[in-house]
């Protein structure tokens, strides 16, 4: 039996035992979740995802009642009115999905949905995982196809364009067209340069001269006036603010060789001797704008991956007016408005409660798993998650306003920062240019004095060949595939200077809680008591469960499979539900056995003990079960920790937690230098010292206490469970909870490293050898264009070779 | 050779148009997923449509093949 999940590829449970025969193989599954998707996809008869897929799937979330009516609530017309367009009958909408791996994850989801009767069209973006859905709304409901979606392990939902999605969109359009028109004139101008080049002037009659001419006039006018317009308006720009890069050469060259061919063209058509550079002028854009438009493509992954943050806030919500509870879009909440908010639904924006009391999940904000209590008079902010009682608050910040959003745009805005590197590049760009500029008007002067008619082409071929731009782009074409490379496997860098900091640590540190281990109460040992069998227990203990939003819920979601009734809650107790026409209780021990003698509450802590029973037939609470509930060490922990400590990096743990559970951690890992129930400033002056003894010290947490050493640390990563500000203030978050990537992260960082210097090497030498050569008259303009384009090229593609 | 002076013109008008129907192509949004369509020809989701194997055609009626 494999003991990994065949759809999740995460470790299966001891004892748990869910198989399916898949194309004549039996499989065995991690939980009845990803058994579900499994059955799904085979009856759906497309086995084949599975020999397609290049990536493991996500681990699915099984839905819950308040789930699914929330995404029924996108049946609403009044609601649709936001995200949905009506034409002849068949609405539009567009759809962010996530959860998508790879490729053949996209082909499932396309195939499924478009089986559906009454679906149009669903077509995913392959780049931003974002679907255009169109369907016929009286057949079908849109609720229909988002809960398909989910069944098959993935989560849909609409969204409405903002305007960096809509500019980025028209910027790639636009550079896409530019590309075209250049690329088009360069093959036409070509075709008529070349009898000019070829044959001499006596073969051809001097009307096909002329002729040739004002047709690469004509074929090379859009492209100087459409095509290089981004490098003219940047040149123009650098003028006036006194700053170089490299669009002023390029902008002079493209400028001076489209002038100089045009007067010859119009005034001096009987001056057949003259050469005219249509043709260099048209390839120079071509490739500029090739060059530029690989790196656009790199930067515009990047955005998309922003947008997994927006998801935190709910998209409607309930508010009581004077005619009861309506649903209203969530953008829509005013100041004042009374909002409810039932047992399992995310807040959608910062209030107060007035009435009523509950527990609150706030992991999305503070990273802490357990639930707050909160009664009238209290703070909720938006995208916290209610757990138990429904309450009523009045809100005091519209959704655009609330604490998440404005974590999101602090966020958006550290990642807009020019990272470090690339800055440096730019200065020895621009330096570089201004040699370029005294290099070509030395051998202008140089030339005149022996032979004038020669200056110009020999100025043109300095700047064109010389052009830095492979400089330029030896740095961030590297950075961003590696960044779109580790983003990928679930690394998102949020700092500019992180792959470069990867490069220097010699000392990584470790938090325990939420890093090392799961940080959620997991199910770690079940005792069976009276006969019944440990998984029966599991299936019973789940169901009853299934209805309670509490963290300890969530150790049992693994083992659902089937729904109980009449589950009623006792608060702080526990849960008494009917499963199969027998009425069982899951609680502490005295709720358990229904003693009314003082009853414990049940405190979460790091160590849970439930007790599950039955009402036997002579009225008895009869002990069936009991389940002990730990934080447990994550799956990948220890290889991770391995392969760290066999590359020669110090590892360290670092935690407030108590001696006893932090050496049980590390003996199992191995890590022998250990700290236990350290403050927040002891931590930062462990990592002082570290720092004063000549280390370099990266520092991987995830709770707000690990902020202080987060942001002492040289390198910091926060883990994708952390608290918004605690990711903010990290140069790295590990989105999944593989922490492998980790390991991949540094190697990567590493071969970054030797591919930079090989792509500086390249272009500084490729410039300093084609330099002389120009200068002494070799290198006609159009070689030149062509090579320096070679050049670019060839940095572009050696950086491309990080995302493999 | 004269008839250059035609042909050129005429092929500068072929170019126009080719450019033009790229231009529409690019707004009607056929560029903006560059990787999806190199990735969804390698899946072989035909595997009915191909007639010698074990698996029945779904799309076509089964064929009575007339005795000799």
């Amino acid at each position: 039996m494999p003991d990994s999940c065949y759809h999740c590829e995460e470790i299966i449970p001891p004892g748990f035992n869910a198989v399916l025969t898949i194309s004549n193989q039996q499989q065995a599954f991690c939980c009845y979740g990803c058994l579900a998707i499994a059955e799904t996809i085979v009856s759906g008869g497309l086995e084949n995802f599975y020999l397609h897929r290049t990536h493991a799937s996500e681990k699915p979330d099984p839905l819950n009642q308040s789930q699914q009516d929330e995404i029924y609530l996108y049946d609403d017309k009044a609601l649709q009115e936001d995200f949905v367009t009506v034409t002849n009958g068949i609405s539009e909408t567009h759809l962010s999905i996530g959860g998508i791996t790879c490729a053949a994850c996209i082909w499932l989801i396309e195939r499924e949905s478009n089986n559906i009767t009454g679906i149009d069209r669903l077509t995913i973006n392959h780049t931003s995982h974002r679907a255009i859905l169109t369907w016929n709304d009286d057949v079908c409901s849109l609720s229909t196809v988002l809960l398909k979606i989910r069944k098959l392990g993935y989560k849909a939902s609409p969204y409405q364009d903002d305007l960096a999605k809509r500019q980025a969109q028209l910027e790639k359009r636009t550079s896409i067209f530019r590309i075209a028109v250049a690329g088009i004139a360069t093959m036409q101008n070509m075709m008529f340069s070349l009898p000019l080049y070829l044959g001499n002037a006596d073969s051809i009659d001097p009307e096909f001269i002329a002729l040739f001419r004002w047709v690469s006039l004509i074929m090379c006018t859009p492209v100087v006036f459409f095509s290089a317009l981004p490098f003219l308006k940047a040149a123009l720009r650098d003028i006036q603010t006194r700053h170089l890069t490299m669009d002023l050469p390029v902008s002079i060259a493209i400028l001076a060789a489209y002038a100089a061919s045009s007067y010859i063209t119009l005034f001096s058509s009987s001056n057949l001797e003259s050469d005219v550079y249509f043709d260099s002028v048209a390839m120079f854009t071509f490739f500029l704008l090739l060059g530029r438009f690989f790196e656009m493509q790199t930067r515009h992954k990047h955005l998309n991956s922003d947008a997994d943050f927006n998801q935190l806030l709910p998209a409607t919500a309930r508010v009581k007016t004077t005619e009861g509870e309506i649903s209203k879009p969530a953008h829509k909440i005013e100041i004042g408005d009374v909002l409810i908010i039932h047992q399992g639904q995310v807040a959608p924006a910062d209030g107060i409660i007035i009435e009523g009391q509950s527990h609150f999940d706030e992991s999305a904000l503070t990273g802490e798993f357990l639930p707050i209590h909160k009664s009238i008079g209290h703070v909720v902010n938006g995208g916290t998650a209610n757990v138990e009682n429904t309450v009523l608050i009045t809100t005091t910040a519209t959704p655009k306003y609330s604490r998440v959003a404005a974590i999101i745009r602090m966020l958006d805005q550290a990642q807009h920062e020019k990272p470090l590197t690339v800055q440096l590049a730019d200065i020895v760009a621009s330096y570089f240019v201004a040699f370029v500029l005294l290099a070509a008007s030395v051998a202008g002067v140089f030339w005149y004095f022996i032979e004038p008619e020669a200056v110009f082409p020999i100025v043109l071929s300095i700047l064109v060949v010389t052009c830095p731009c492979a400089l330029s782009l030896a740095t961030p074409t590297a950075m961003t595939s590696v960044n779109t490379y580790l983003r990928s496997k679930g690394l998102l860098m949020v700092k500019g200077h992180t792959l470069e900091a990867m490069n220097s640590i010699t000392d990584i540190i470790f938090d325990k809680t939420g890093t090392l281990t799961e940080g959620k109460l997991q199910l770690s040992n079940t005792t069976i008591y009276n006969g019944i069998s440990e998984s029966k227990a599991k299936i019973v203990a789940a169901a009853l469960e299934h209805h309670s939003r509490h963290p300890i819920a969530n150790a049992f979601k693994s083992y659902f499979n089937e729904k109980a009734d009449q589950v009623e809650t006792t608060l702080g107790y526990g849960l008494q539900g009917s499963f199969n026409g027998k009425t069982y209780r899951l609680g502490n021990i005295a709720f358990a056995l229904n003693n009314a003698s003082p009853r414990d509450k049940i405190h979460a802590s790091s160590d849970v003990h439930i007790f599950l029973s039955m009402l036997s037939d002579d009225q008895q609470y009869q002990l069936l079960a009991q389940f002990e509930l730990s934080d447990t060490l994550r799956a990948e922990s220890i290889d991770c920790v391995e392969v760290f400590q066999a590359q020669g990096f110090q590892v360290h743990i670092l935690s407030g937690d108590h001696l006893n559970s932090v050496q049980h951690i590390a003996h199992l890992l191995g890590i022998n230098h250990i700290k236990a129930a350290q403050s927040p400033e002891q931590k930062l002056n462990y990592v002082r010292k570290l720092q004063q003894e000549g280390k370099e010290v990266a520092m991987v947490g995830d709770g707000i206490n690990d902020l202080p050493v987060l942001s002492g640390a040289k390198l910091s990563i926060a883990m994708g469970g952390a608290s918004d500000i605690t990711k903010l203030n990290s140069d790295a978050v590990l989105l999944n909870s593989h922490m492998s990537v980790l390991n991949l992260a540094f190697q990567s960082a590493n071969r970054a490293r030797k591919i930079i210097k090989q792509n500086m090497a390249w272009a500084i030498g490729y410039n300093l050898l084609m330099l002389p050569l120009a200068a002494m008259g070799l290198v006609p303009p159009y070689f030149a264009a062509l090579g320096m384009s070679l050049s670019s090229l060839v940095v572009v593609f050696n950086s491309l070779r990080l995302k493999s | 050779m004269e008839i250059l002076f035609i042909l050129i013109p005429v092929s500068i008008a072929f170019v126009a148009l080719a450019v033009w129907i790229f231009g529409w192509a690019i707004k009607s949004g056929q560029y903006d997923d560059l990787e999806g369509p190199a990735h969804s020809i390698l899946f072989d989701d035909d595997a009915d449509m191909i007639p010698d194997r074990n698996n029945k055609p779904k799309t076509k009626a089964t064929k009575n093949s007339p005795k000799p």
